[in-house]
């Protein structure tokens, strides 16, 4: 299927890419269909293709099993209504072959991603992905801040690849082989010292490509790309690859509770620490990048405790969570991003105190934005609601186990809140109120409007598509179908824990509706005494990590290399230079003796010993270069006669 | 019928050589004479290629002693001395011979508008031609260290006639230091010859195939106390060569002053005679020391690979930039050398295969952005892209190749490398996989400043790739996609050879 995609992503055009994406999802479609048609659900698919020994030992294939069908469906699906929508946005644009042709091979990479049956091209198409977000994000390159970007994210993500590389040659190393399945199935037979650094090496490839906390820091800045590119990089690719490939190193995440630990605090912790610094962010893109973060937080958390309580014999049903929560928040964040794409083609601009009450000139825009804010926020019955509550749940039935699963259930509650106060105060500010932007706003074109609608018509209903086909549950799971849908149903909502978070959501929405649309309460107490003010200030400034991350990439790891340079340059050039010069002094030394013969020996020595003065005195004088390899030089003599002394006198 | 031809190889560039030194000066012929006996090298190469893989008799005499020498020749020298001239190619060989007369031919088209002594640079990079297809079909070490010290000579005088400002010194460097590597490196190989000759006839002998085969039926001949001294002076010579850190200040001087295609040459080829000799003569005539001493190769390996990445951070001349990621990349080739394992062992090789190709893309792309923009200063060097789409294309994709980007040539080489050498040192794989990021910064970090931003408008007029720039270009970009994309052609030659190594070296 990326080998069909390859051969069209040069021509260029919108009309191209269009039509090789579409094709791909008729061919996802396809295999999607055939897969539930070989009785997928409840049962499981695997279908490895196997199309031929790369080098020896290494087998090129896919692998087609339930998992991976649902992704390219989504994948292939949400990357045609982007790339359609961007007929539209960036209509106006220069470099649209390049565009549209990396936009195809990005979502080529994700494909080969997540239909790769070995861990070594999967990380070839990751790598494909990690290339075309360097080169999408950077697509305005005359734009300072957009190469830097660019730059950023893919030094930030190559520390995730590193990871993953080593995790990789591990892997490789301990069981001889890259397939997937392989692996997973002798996973238990890990050796014990490795059991628990092998997932999470893995996982570091995860963190690297998804955000999360420790390597978050580039996603909020990749929105200097087009907001079509943050669409793509947030709903389908990129970072929905670190959840996949957390997924399917499930098998080996469960076999180590400390594993699954640290994979969930990463992820309740990253849900929380983004949702904070969406609080304050000004720049509508960026509200949502740190949401995206967020919400791949609750995946990797579902994931890790899933993990916990498959580890101690439960279903793995944080498993089914996770990936339910990436289907929806995939349909939803697109939604949102292309909203807000429609938004900024609208006012020209990204500031969200520059807009406001465009509720008036965009109808459509609004209210399918509205769908995918409340979706987000997790009001029943729309799709965030049944997988975020799922995932907490989880979280809190691993915590009945382990109390530190308890700690990051109450984070994950307080980031519902958080949620959907920031949703909420993101759309007042852009669409209620006053207008604040300088031009009138204009109408989106209908190819930008239509994409809008259909996604809302997703994120409105794919949570209630869990329930049809006898629930998701059925159709993702790890080793064992669990649930039906009416049982499902009954259990969320005598669940007391569901209205504790809707209750949650809801007192978000309501503190945003006072503060920014009926500005009842004003939103300046947030910075009205000095420890507010200071929490603040630490938000709006990342809390200074990317601040940290500068300094050490500027001034370590800049300053080791001067360092090594000025090394390089004088000690061990001046060494070989100073061995040079010796030598020719030497050479003239001998040429003199020879020339007076044992005669002068005399004469010659003293002249020896003061032309040695002179040049002494010249090292002193002069540039550092020749005092230090002076230096060098004479250590080395004096170990090479202390050496040879000690040889004579010893015997 | 028997068709020597490995001595064709030799003997092409040698009368191509006498023929251009004898037409009259700037004669326009001079360069075309050179390309054809460039290209009639190349498709002997390839001849040689296809004969090794379809095992065609006509081309392959096998080899008497081992078997596993093809394209044997065999003439005796001075046979009182034990010299003979023989001559041989494996899977260690062949892809490094068919790289040389790639660069080569490639090298002579990319220079085909050079006006300085015309002549003479065509015929030199002949030479050149001639001197590293003997090194590396050579199986007598006499013969081996002739052609060994010839390849100097060229290259001197490609530096120090056609080079940048500071050439003599360069030059001069370049000579003495590698000079200096191959003295020692020939006391090595008196010691073999004087101690290790065994032959069955009683005389001594400079025979690889002899020699070698004693070293494979006793791995621990001569015990450690023989072994380990001449390894070492062996590895200084070959260590000099490649460079290793810190032998390697030669380097970045004689890049920084030579002419484009004696670059390309320089760390396209003569770079990898050091890793050559390592496994040829090294590992295989010292399996005892070379078990022993591994650790020594890894530290330097190690060393070049995280000491050169960080010394390129810090440079602002493109070219010097490129000269040492070529002293981090080698440091590779040491890395996988010291796993002893067949992976890694085969990683090493690759890495060179593929060095080879990466870095004449790059030094090309630095000759290219010298004379377009008279200046290879980084800072000066902005918006490339907006003037130049074609270079600034190759450049990216030269630069993802160079830092390891999984679908391109390198990250195969890489990979094995890392996996032979995790077999080895394990966790402690983490200190060269700094390497990678390091690596990783400062290609985007220069690809930022070059090609992206406003453009430099006091560089003036700049012109795209010429056609003459854009072939060579465009074919070594091809096979490092290729080669990256299916490794199995390369791999095919170089599985056997790693696999025979690290049996003899599991066998101590």
């Amino acid at each position: 299927m990326s080998i069909l995609f390859g051969k069209k992503v040069w021509e260029g055009g919108a009309p191209f890419t269009i039509g090789a994406v579409g094709l791909s999802f008729v061919v996802s479609l396809y295999l999607f269909i055939d897969v539930l048609g070989q009785g997928a659900l409840g049962g499981g698919v695997q279908e490895e293709i196997i199309a031929f020994d790369w080098i020896p030992g290494i087998e090129i294939g896919l692998l087609i099993d339930n998992l991976s069908a649902l992704l390219l469906l989504l994948v292939s699906f949400l990357c045609l209504l982007i790339a359609i929508y961007s007929a539209g946005y960036m209509h106006d644009e220069e470099g649209k072959p390049r565009y549209y042709a990396e936009i195809a091979l990005f979502t080529a990479g994700m494909l080969g991603t997540v239909s790769a049956n070995n861990f070594f091209q999967l990380l070839i198409f990751w790598e494909v992905m990690g290339v075309c977000s360097y080169l999408l994000i950077g697509f305005w390159y005359k734009k300072p801040e957009a190469a830097s970007a660019a730059k950023k994210a893919f030094l930030v993500t190559r520390i995730g690849d590193v990871l993953f590389l080593i995790g990789i040659i591990v892997l490789f190393v301990t069981f001889n082989t890259f397939n997937i399945l392989e692996i997973q199935e002798s996973a238990d037979q890990i050796p014990v010292h490795l059991v628990a650094i092998v997932p999470l090496l893995l996982f570091g490839g995860a963190v690297g490509k998804s955000a999360q906390f420790p390597l978050h820091v580039w996603l909020p800045d990749a929105m200097e790309g087009p907001t079509t590119v943050s669409a793509l990089i947030h709903a389908a690719t990129m970072v929905k690859a670190g959840v996949y490939l957390t997924a399917r190193s499930f098998p080996l995440i469960a076999n180590s509770p400390d594993a699954t630990l640290v994979v969930a605090i990463i992820g309740g912790f990253t849900a929380f620490f983004a949702a904070t610094m969406a609080l304050v962010a000004m720049d509508i893109k960026r509200v949502l990048a740190y949401s995206t973060i967020s919400q791949i937080g609750y995946m990797m958390l579902g994931l890790g405790a899933g993990a916990y309580l498959y580890h101690h014999g439960h279903e793995a049903l944080g498993y089914t969570f996770a990936i339910f929560h990436l289907v929806n928040h995939a349909f939803f964040k697109a939604l949102l991003f292309l909203g807000s794409g429609s938004v900024i083609h609208s006012v020209g601009t990204n500031d969200m105190r520059q807009m406001g009450g465009l509720h008036k000139h965009m109808k459509i825009t609004s209210f399918t934005m509205l769908i995918g804010a409340l979706s987000i926020a997790g009001i029943p019955p729309l799709s965030g609601f049944w997988s975020k509550d799922g995932i907490l749940e989880v979280a809190f039935e691993a915590g009945m186990n382990d109390p530190s699963f308890l700690i990051i259930w109450i984070l994950g509650i307080i980031t519902v809140f958080m949620t959907a106060f920031y949703m909420f105060r993101m759309w007042f500010f852009t669409f209620t109120g006053e207008k604040r932007s300088p031009g009138e706003p204009h109408k989106s074109p209908k190819s930008m409007t239509i994409p809008l609608v259909i996604l809302a018509a997703f994120a409105l209903i794919s949570g209630i598509l869990m329930f049809f086909m006898d629930g998701f549950g059925q159709l993702v799971f790890f080793e064992q179908a669990h649930g039906h849908a009416m049982e499902e149903i009954i259990h969320v909502f005598t669940n007391p824990l569901t209205y504790l978070s809707v209750g949650l959501a809801g007192l978000g929405i309501g503190l945003a509706y006072l503060i920014y649309n009926k500005r009842a309460i004003s939103s300046n107490i947030f910075v009205s005494s000095k420890g507010t003010k200071a929490i603040h200030t630490m938000l709006v400034k990342r809390y200074g990590m990317d601040w940290a991350y500068s300094m050490f990439g500027l001034k370590i790891a800049y300053g080791f290399a001067k360092v090594a340079d000025f090394f390089d340059r004088k000690v061990i050039d001046g060494v070989v230079n100073g061995t040079a010069k010796g030598g020719l002094l030497v050479g003239k030394a001998s040429g003199f003796f020879d020339q007076k013969g044992i005669d002068g020996a005399v004469n010659g020595i003293s002249r020896g010993i003061i032309g040695g003065g002179r040049s002494l005195r010249r090292s002193q004088t002069g540039n550092i270069q020749g005092y230090l390899a002076a230096v060098v030089l004479g250590i080395c003599f004096v170990i090479a006669f202390a050496w040879i002394y000690l040889k004579i006198t010893g015997g | 019928m028997d068709v020597p031809l490995l001595s064709l190889m030799l003997l092409i560039p040698l009368v191509g050589t006498i023929i251009t030194l004898l037409l009259p000066r700037d004669s326009p012929k001079a360069k075309w004479i050179c390309l054809i006996a460039s290209l009639v090298n190349l498709l002997i190469s390839f001849i040689l290629v296809f004969a090794f893989v379809w095992e065609i008799p006509f081309a392959l005499v096998g080899d008497p002693v081992t078997g596993s020498f093809k394209a044997y020749e065999n003439a005796d020298w001075v046979p009182t001395l034990g010299m003979s001239y023989t001559l041989g190619v494996d899977g260690l060989s062949v892809p490094l011979i068919l790289l040389t007369h790639l660069l080569v031919a490639l090298g002579i088209v990319f220079s085909w508008k050079e006006g300085k002594r015309t002549k003479e640079f065509f015929a030199l990079l002949l030479l050149m031609d001639l001197a590293i297809t003997g090194v590396f079909v050579s199986l007598d070490l006499f013969l081996f260290f002739i052609f060994w010290e010839f390849v100097l000579i060229p290259m001197y005088f490609l530096i120090g006639i056609w080079g940048g400002p500071n050439k003599h010194y360069a030059a001069i460097k370049f000579l003495i230091y590698t000079h200096v590597g191959s003295i020692i490196m020939l006391l090595g190989i008196f010691a073999l010859y004087f101690t290790a000759s065994p032959d069955l006839t009683g005389g001594n002998t400079f025979n690889l195939i002899v020699l070698a085969n004693e070293a494979g039926q006793n791995p621990t001949y001569l015990g450690a106390a023989f072994q380990m001294p001449v390894f070492i002076a062996m590895f200084f010579g070959f260590g000099v060569k490649m460079p290793m850190v810190p032998f390697h200040t030669w380097l970045p001087d004689a890049h920084v002053e030579a002419p484009t295609a004696g670059s390309v040459i320089l760390a396209g080829l003569l770079l990898k005679m050091g890793g050559y000799g390592l496994f040829r003569i090294g590992l295989t005539m010292f399996p005892l020391a070379a078990v022993e001493l591994w650790w020594v190769l890894a530290s330097f390996g190690i060393v070049s690979m995280v000491y050169a990445a960080f010394v390129c951070l810090a440079q602002t001349d493109l070219k010097r930039l490129i000269a040492y990621s070529s002293v981090s990349h080698m440091g590779f080739v040491l890395l996988g050398a010291a796993s002893l394992s067949t992976i890694g062992i085969m990683g090493g090789i690759y890495q060179m295969f593929t060095h080879g190709l990466i870095t004449a893309v790059l030094f090309m792309l630095a000759g290219v952005a010298k004379r377009a923009c008279h200046t290879r200063e980084i800072p000066k060097l902005t918006g490339l892209i907006n003037k130049m789409p074609k270079f600034s294309l190759i450049l990216m994709i030269g630069f993802f190749a160079s830092l390891g980007l999984p679908g391109l040539a390198s990250f195969v080489s890489e990979f094995m490398v890392f996996v032979g050498a995790f077999g080895t040192f394990g966790k402690y794989l983490i200190i060269p996989l700094l390497a990678i990021i390091i690596t990783g910064a400062y290609y985007i970090w220069t690809m930022h400043k070059v090609l992206f931003g406003k453009f430099n408008e006091s560089l003036g007029k700049v012109r795209d790739l010429t056609r003459y720039e854009l072939v060579p270009l465009a074919i070594l970009i091809f096979s490092i996609i290729f080669f990256g994309l299916y490794p199995a052609p390369v791999v095919y030659f170089i599985e056997p050879y790693a696999e025979g190594l690290s049996t003899l070296l599991g066998g101590i």
